[in-house]
Parts: C-alpha cells; structure tokens; sequence
C-alpha cells in the first residue's frame, strides 16, 4: 500500500513537472504594425521591345566588394538561408549567386535547406518560434507565411536600411506594394515576378498554322482546331488542385472587374465568391473539360506529370506560372507564351497571377543579422539582378538599359507582363478558402458538382475565415 | 501451531516479509525499478510530456507565430460540427473495416500456404510478401502512381491488352475508385506483416491436433474453425488492433498520391490535422482534432480487448 502510494506521488509529480512545462511560449517582442516609412512610389519605366534574344548566361562579374557595415567582422561566419520553389532551376542559379557573394566574402559560408512548399508552412512558424529559424530566408508571400511571420515580430523591418542602401533607386517598388500591403513596411523583398499564362508548344502551333491569338474566341477556335487533330489541347495537374485552379483563375483576372478580386484578396466580409463572374469562369472551366479541351485524365495528373506530357509534346499547351519556365526551356521543341486571352477585353487587363515571388526576408533574432543584410545587399545590387535576368528570372528591376536575355521564352514573357497590369492569386490571403476552392473545383469537373454548389461552398468557408 | 501469515505475492506464506528484510533483496527490488527508469524518462519525454502538451494546445488557438490563445474546450465544439472532420472520419471508419478483413485474411491465407503446405522456395515468398513492408511509403506511392497512371499505367494498359479498354479510368482521378485504390496498395503493404505473425504463431501449433480433427472427420474448413483459429486468437487480436491502429493513422499514401482529393474524396483524419494545423494555422484545432483520434482508437482498442476476453469466457 505505502509502495502504491509512492509511486502514486511520483506519477503526479511527474505531470505537476509536465503541465508547469507547458506554460504559454514567450513571443518575440512585436514591433508595431503601422510604421512611419512610408514605400517609395515611382512611374515604372517604359519597357524595351525585346527580339531576339540570344541565349546567354553570364556569371557575374568581379566587381568592387561592398563595404563592411557595422557589426561585420573577419571571423567566420555560417549564413543559413532557406529556399523554397518548384524550379530546381532557380535553385542552382540561387546557388552561383551565393558562390559569388562567399567569393567576396571568404569568411561566409551560406548553408542553403532547399524546403518544399508544403513543408515550408510547416516548419516556418515553428522554427522562428523556437529560434532556430534561418538567418535570411524565402518567405511565402501574404499571409502563407510573410504576413503572419512580419505581425508576429520575426522579421527585421527594412525601409531604413533599403533607403541607406539605395536598394529602391532601381528596384521595382510595385512589386514590394503587393507583398509588403498592409505591413507598415517592408518586411521582405520578392526576387521575382511571377505570373500565370499559357506555354505552347510553337512546333504544334506552326503544323497547325496557329499564333498566339490576340482574342478569347479565337484561343477557343484553336483549342477546337487542336482537338479535332486528336492531340489534347492542355494538359493541367488537377490532381494536386492548385493547377486547376490557376486555370480557373486565368478565366476570372479576364472576366472578372479588379475591384471584385481585390476585396476577395483584401479579405473584405462584403466580398463574395458567389459572384456571377467567377461562377460563369467556373462554367467555362466545365465547359472545356466536357469538350475535351482539358486534359481528361487531369484529376489523377500531377503538376509534375502535366509539364511532363507538354515537355513529351503530348499536349499543345500548359497553363503554368513562370517559375517553371527553366524546366520547360528542357522540352526538345521551341516553347512559346502568351497571356490568357481577355473573356471581356472591356474590363481594364490584368494578367492572371501577376504578382511577386517569394519574398526574401531577414529573421529578426538571427545572430548574423549584418552579414545577412550584406547578402540581401549583393542580392539586389545591380551585378547580381543581371546575372539572374540573364538567367531567365524575372526580377522587379528597373534596367536602363533592358540587357539582353537568356532567350525568346523569357522576351516573351517579359512582354505579356508589360501588356497588362498585376493580377494576384486571389486565394493566398485566405489559404482555408483556397483550399476548399480546390477541392469544389475538382468537385466541379468530375461532375459532382455544379459550379453553383460548389461556390457556395467556397463563400461559406470564406465568410468563416475571414469572420471567425 | 499457528499458522504463519500469509504476505501478498508469496509462494510459501510469509516468505515475502522474510526475503525482505534481507538487505540484498531489498537492492534487488529497488534495482528493478532503477533498470525501469532509462525507458520511462524515455516514455515520459517522448510520449507523455508531448501528449499533455498536445491536450493544453488543443485548449488555445494558435496560429504558430502569435501568442497562443485560451479557448477552453472551443476547438472541439467546433470539431464536432465540422462536416469535413466527419467525412474524414467516415473514410478512416470503411478503411479499418476494410483493413479488419482484407490485408488479414489475406496475411492469414499465405500463412496457412507458406507454413502448413509442402511447397519448396517457403523462405523466398515469405521473404517476396514481406518485402513491401521494409519499403520506405514514398517509394511504394511512387511506384504505385505509376502503375495507376491513366496513360502510361500497368493496369490500364493490361485492360487495353484483354480488351476491356471500358474499364479503363483515372484510378486515382475518381472520386468513387480513389479510396479503394489507395485501399489497395495499403492492404499490399500490410499483409505481410499479417503473414508473418500468423506463420509464427501456426508454427507453434502441434500437428498432433490436427491429426486428432482428421480422425474425427473434420474436414479442413472444420479444423480451420475448431482447431486453427482457437490457437491464432491472441496474435489474430493483435493484429487486429494494430491493423485498426494503422488504418485510422493512415497518412503518407494518402498525402502523396492524392492528397485528399479528388474533391474530398480521399480525405482522412491525419490528413485534415496536418492541413488544419499547419495550412491553416489552426494549431489548436489541429491538436484538438490529434486528441480526438488519440481517444477513439484508445477506447476502440479497450473495445477490442474486452470482446476478446469475453469470447475466451
């Protein structure tokens, strides 16, 4: 009896230790939100007719290595750096830039943790949490991961340092509006646009005697022409959901008024996903999939087998982002792009998923923060956003001169962006919402649903988000 | 002359209270707790410590970077009125009585061939159905997306070749074929954990009691039922309940084949966790949604034991 009431004594003492443990965890200290730096706003210059552009990748080139600032010293130093995006492309071009910086900086060593998306918002939160976050960092953009991460304090706030630096005299300050909305400051800075279009297969498109059409019902005559040769017109990953809703999306920033998608993305309780523009996208969505226009097979495709049935040739087109162009650059044929055609060309355009990359951000409680403002510095130095362009990235900078490119897929890409304004991927700021918007619109071209059902799924998973 | 008392948990009354008073007997018990403490500190750390701290999260909202916010028992009213949460939980509930037949009597079935008939190569079909068992899930997934590839797939195309091209469908692309497909390479895994815990245990049957059924006439469904089955009944619950265990912890298949769709036609209950934790940064609520599914299986399990016990009465 005496033994049982031991060991009694010990078992509860154990959980009194457990439950003290568990106390709330400190929060970093949280800077305001509102700030008094206000973004600087410049006319973007007028872009440069690019033709022809040969295929060249430079290196960047030696150049004056960039003064110390304060807190910087000789002593070696580990830089982590983590990196997130589906193009293992831009990963390695990542990397030839950081082998430069450490070739300036021989004392540096940057660790790069190349982390998927999916992990990314996992292991973010949760690093920063416990402290053992990264030093600079890519950031998922709005409220993925910058937004929540700037809010709760983790990320060093930069007007003061970016104006000391120069770094917004070329820097392309749209693209820090979109992300960094709503922060009071800038928090991270995107190292790309990004936009949504469609890649075709030019090799396809000159058998057929096809060109980039230059209205919605003619890109609908050549989805009908391409399918009577019994090729399929579009291949989309449905099966991963995201995909299939980049290809409703590219219908709504053509068919829907801006305003409409701006509240959505603004979280505004008076928005609504019911409204009939994005409903009637949603039919068109339909409608193609009914007329084989859409890859049959798309739900049980993966992103990756999708670009790889348009890389194959098996397809004549890929509605993708252009964070996949390096891959496509693999295809054994030429690859062309063109912005979705406008469903209602009187609305004022906006190019489907127009917006900035990842953000690049420095993790306030770093212990190398200096050395990682340097390399956010080299990052966004003039050498070092050439060396992307001409990489194929397309970086928010202003370049006068346009330098030359790394080829006609970039030029065209480059120039579908000028013709229209940034759209945004409306579902980012509410990632519940987007997620029950994937799965309704799976819903939608499997026939279980109607477009109307499904929305109204969608508006109330909306409404219970952005009013809990 | 009386009778000496009789100490609890003595062979020879009064013994115990005799063994104890001698020092090294005392050591020697106390040793044993001491041998206990390394695996409890590990038990303690890794299971109870982050079990409390999962049942307080579930208390709070929490979005991973803010600071955590007490809710009380808020996550869970909601839990049980959110419909996707008990769809989720329909899927795991027809996969574990799925699982309770298929994978078992499938593992049962080898057994029975790979131990109790004279067939030559036992060694290497034990060793080719376990196999799927030591293969990491990623590679199993990956594998198994290709052979229910809708273009290039094995099945698709063996269907084109017998002429049964109507058959042909996007397995993992259907909302009706999805689960069942996934069912299936699931079950391809775990019947040779099955098999080999029934080999053991048939293995340890006499063959006198079967002789014995044969001379009374039992056929072999008979000796299957009257003889066979009776001495597999302790590890046949145990694998019972590990396979019940395993199906409503059913994840990495799930999440790199279809994750969830098409639709939400293959949502299960780890799946919508992850994703409440962690894509939408509900913590609590997903902690909430861990402590849910950590009592139902506990009081399945307690379920299990129980009939079990009372059969054996």
């Amino acid at each position: 009896m005496k033994r049982k009431k031991t060991l009694y004594l010990i078992l509860s003492g154990l959980l009194l230790i457990g439950l003290v443990n568990c106390s709330p965890a400190t929060t970093p200290e949280t800077t305001p939100i509102i700030q008094e730096s206000p973004i600087q706003e410049e006319v973007p210059t007028q872009p440069k007719e690019t033709s022809d552009q040969s295929a060249m990748t430079e290196e960047p080139k030696a150049s004056e290595t960039p003064s110390a600032s304060g807190g910087l010293t000789d002593e070696p130093v580990t830089l982590v750096f983590w990196w997130e995006g589906a193009a293992v492309g831009n990963l390695e071009i990542f990397q030839k830039s950081f082998e430069r910086f450490q070739e300036l900086h021989p004392n540096v060593t940057i660790e790069v943790s190349a982390i998927p998306f999916e992990d990314m918002l996992r292991t973010f939160p949760l690093a920063l949490d416990a402290g053992t976050g990264p030093d600079i960092s890519m950031s998922l953009p709005l409220e993925s991961t910058t937004f929540p991460a700037a809010n709760a304090g983790h990320l060093l706030e930069l007007s003061q340092i970016a104006e000391e630096r120069g770094w917004l005299e070329k820097y392309d300050t749209k693209a820090l509006e979109v992300n960094n909305r709503g922060l009071g400051g800038i928090y991270g800075f995107p190292y790309e646009w990004t936009a949504v279009g469609v890649y075709y297969n030019k090799e396809i498109f000159n058998q057929l005697g096809l060109e980039p059409p230059e209205s919605f019902e003619e890109f609908e005559q050549q989805l009908a022409t391409i399918k009577e040769t019994g090729l399929t017109p579009i291949s989309v990953g449905a099966r991963d959901g995201w995909p299939l809703d980049h290809v409703w999306q590219q219908l709504v920033h053509t068919n829907v008024d801006y305003s409409v998608l701006r509240a959505l993305e603004d979280k505004d309780p008076t928005a609504s996903y019911e409204d009939p523009a994005l409903i009637e996208a949603a039919e068109k969505v339909l409608e193609w999939t009914q007329k084989g226009y859409l890859d049959p097979n798309m739900l049980s495709t993966s992103f990756v087998d999708a670009n790889n049935l348009f890389i194959n040739g098996e397809v004549a087109m890929n509605v993708g982002g252009t964070w996949v162009q390096s891959d496509f650059r693999e295809a054994p044929f030429e690859v062309g792009f063109f912005p979705m055609p406008a469903m209602k060309p009187e609305l004022e355009p906006h190019m489907g998923g127009f917006t900035p990359a990842n953000d690049i951000v420095i993790i306030k409680e770093s212990k190398n923060r200096d050395w990682a403002i340097e390399l956010l510095d080299y990052l966004l130095s003039e050498e070092n956003m050439t060396f992307w362009w001409q990489s194929g990235l397309l970086v928010p900078y202003r370049f006068d001169p346009l330098p030359s490119g790394k080829d006609q897929l970039q030029a065209d890409i480059y120039n579908a962006m000028q013709v229209n304004g940034p759209g945004h991927f409306i579902t980012v700021s509410a990632p519940e919402t987007s997620r029950v918007l994937w799965a309704n619109l799976q819903e939608i071209v499997a026939g279980s649903m109607t477009p109307e059902e499904a929305f109204a799924g969608v508006q109330a998973a909306y409404l219970k988000e952005v009013q809990p | 002359m009386p009778k000496p008392a009789q100490s609890p948990g003595s062979v020879i009354p009064g013994m115990r209270s005799i063994r104890l008073k001698r020092p090294h007997y005392r050591r020697d018990y106390y040793l044993g707790y001491l041998y206990l403490l390394p695996a409890l500190v590990m038990f303690i750390t890794f299971f109870i410590y982050p079990f409390i701290q999962l049942i307080w999260l579930s208390l709070h909202e929490w979005n991973g970077y803010d600071a955590k916010l007490f809710v009380g028992t808020l996550n869970y009213q909601n839990l049980f009125s959110d419909k996707i949460f008990w769809l989720a939980f329909q899927h795991n509930l027809s996969w574990t009585l799925a699982a309770v037949f298929f994978p078992i009597s499938i593992g049962l079935f080898l057994a029975i061939l790979l131990s109790r008939t004279p067939m030559r190569g036992k060694v290497f079909f034990r060793a080719i159905y376990f196999f799927p068992q030591v293969v990491s899930s990623i590679s199993v997934a990956v594998a198994w997306s290709w052979i229910y590839n809708p273009n290039y797939g094995v099945i698709n195309q063996a269907l084109d070749l017998i002429r049964l091209d109507q058959l042909k469908r996007g397995w993992l692309g259907s909302s009706q074929f999805a689960l069942p497909a996934l069912f299936i390479i699931w079950s391809w895994i775990q019947y040779g954990f099955s098999m080999v815990i029934f080999i053991a245990a048939l293995e340890g049957i006499d063959e006198v009691y079967f002789e014995a059924a044969k001379i009374d006439g039992a056929n072999w469904l008979q000796q299957l039922r009257y003889v066979l089955l009776p001495f597999i009944s302790r590890p046949l619950t145990t694998i019972v309940l590990t396979t019940t265990i395993a199906s409503f912890q059913v994840f990495d298949l799930v999440f790199a084949l279809t994750n969830g769709g098409p639709g939400r036609a293959t949502i299960v209950i780890p799946l919508y966790m992850l994703d409440s934790a962690f894509t939408f940064h509900k913590i609590g609520y997903g902690a909430a949604i861990a402590v849910v599914l950590c009592l139902f299986i506990f009081l399945f399990s307690l379920l299990l034991l129980r009939v079990r016990g009372t059969f054996r009465e």
